[in-house]
Formats: C-alpha cells, sequence, structure tokens
C-alpha cells in the first residue's frame, strides 16, 4: 500500500483538495487533523542544501544489500 | 524502471517508491513515493510516514538553505530506508511536506540513470553494497 498525503482545505465542512492534484476515482481516502501542537517551524524546500556543509559527515550511511524490499 | 510523474508535477519528475522499516520493530514499515534529487545535501522523510511506523524525531536539529537562501530548521530521525534492494541506515531529517526527498546521502549508495528524453528513471549496481 502507499500513502499519500496533500494539505487540504475545508469550508463549511466540505473538504477539498489544492488545485492540480488528482487522486484516483477508486482510492481510499484517510482524514488525517493536524493539531495545533504539530504546528511547528518546517522544510517546505526543494533541493535543500546544510547550512553548514561541515556537518554533511553526519548523514553518511552504512549500505547493506537485502532482498526484500521494494 | 519507473516512468517520471507528471500529475502533482509542472514538470515531470523522477519519484522513487522507498520503502521506510522501523529499525527497532522490523515488522513495522511504509511504503513512500521520494522526490530523487541529487541537489538535496541530504533525505527529507514525511513526517506522517515515520508517524506510521512508530518513529519519533530526535531533539538534534539541522539548519537547510534552500535555493534562494531561505534557511529551516529540521528534526534528525533514525530509521532504515529501503530503496532497490538496499538498505542504508544512520540519521536522515524530517519534513512536514507530503512528498519527501531522496537526498545525496542515499543516492551515494546507488547507481541512477535519469533518462530525461524518455522522461524514465533506472538503477543500475547499488556500488556500496557490493
Amino acid at each position: 500500500m502507499i500513502v499519500l498525503t496533500y494539505p487540504a482545505n475545508i469550508e463549511e465542512g466540505k473538504f477539498s483538495l489544492p488545485e492540480g492534484v488528482k487522486v484516483p476515482a477508486s482510492a481510499r481516502i484517510f482524514i488525517l487533523v493536524v493539531t495545533d501542537d504539530e504546528a511547528r517551524p518546517v522544510v517546505h524546500m526543494r533541493s535543500p542544501r546544510l547550512a553548514h556543509p561541515e556537518q554533511a559527515k553526519d548523514f553518511v550511511k552504512t549500505f547493506t544489500r537485502e532482498e526484500d524490499d521494494a | 524502471m519507473l516512468d517520471y510523474e507528471r500529475d502533482n508535477y509542472y514538470s515531470p519528475a523522477p519519484i522513487a517508491i522507498v520503502t521506510l522499516r522501523n529499525p527497532l520493530d522490523h515488522h513495522r514499515t511504509i511504503q513512500v513515493k521520494l522526490l530523487i534529487d541529487p541537489g538535496s545535501d541530504i533525505t527529507l522523510l514525511p513526517k506522517w510516514a515515520l508517524d506510521f511506523i512508530g518513529v519519533s524525531a530526535q531533539p538534534t536539529t539541522y539548519e537547510l538553505e534552500a535555493f534562494d537562501g531561505t534557511r529551516s530548521h529540521a528534526q534528525t530521525v533514525v530509521v532504515d530506508v529501503m530503496f532497490l534492494k538496499v538498505v542504508a541506515d544512520g540519521v536522515v531529517l524530517q519534513t512536514l511536506d507530503a512528498v519527501g526527498t531522496l537526498g545525496r546521502d542515499i543516492l551515494a549508495g546507488h547507481v541512477i540513470v535519469l533518462d530525461g528524453p524518455n522522461s524514465r528513471w533506472y538503477s543500475g549496481l547499488a556500488n556500496s553494497a557490493e
């Protein structure tokens, strides 16, 4: 199962998706309510880079081959 | 090989289907779509997916800078990222965006061919796991 989320608008009790978002007619839709305590500063950017490039070493990964992933 | 996604992007975009796994409970997994973004230093994973598998962010934050100089902070998270039969373990960052970003920290373990003229991408060998 692939789960995708999009910000939704609610007006007079009716939900609507942002312009340009297409959802298949057969899709199962769940409503996720985000409360105010989740409203922390968030990242909304593409191609972000570290403001302090020397920190890149903190993100070095260990790669292991596995046979049962997607 | 996957076709670029056209529905939610003005310009067709290479999207990877990646499995996220709770490192403390391997039964808790979820598949998400991530934008393949070699311009990104690091990988950003959507919070909703991390919540789904019970992985919480850590208090440590890193400062990020966008192409226009905008700066933000993002919390770290420890999660297994499974992509093209390779598991990458280590620290990534969390975003509240609906779709995350597959950055160079994980792309470094793969050979990815972006076939722009045919709007598709495909993988080569995962050199770090050989």
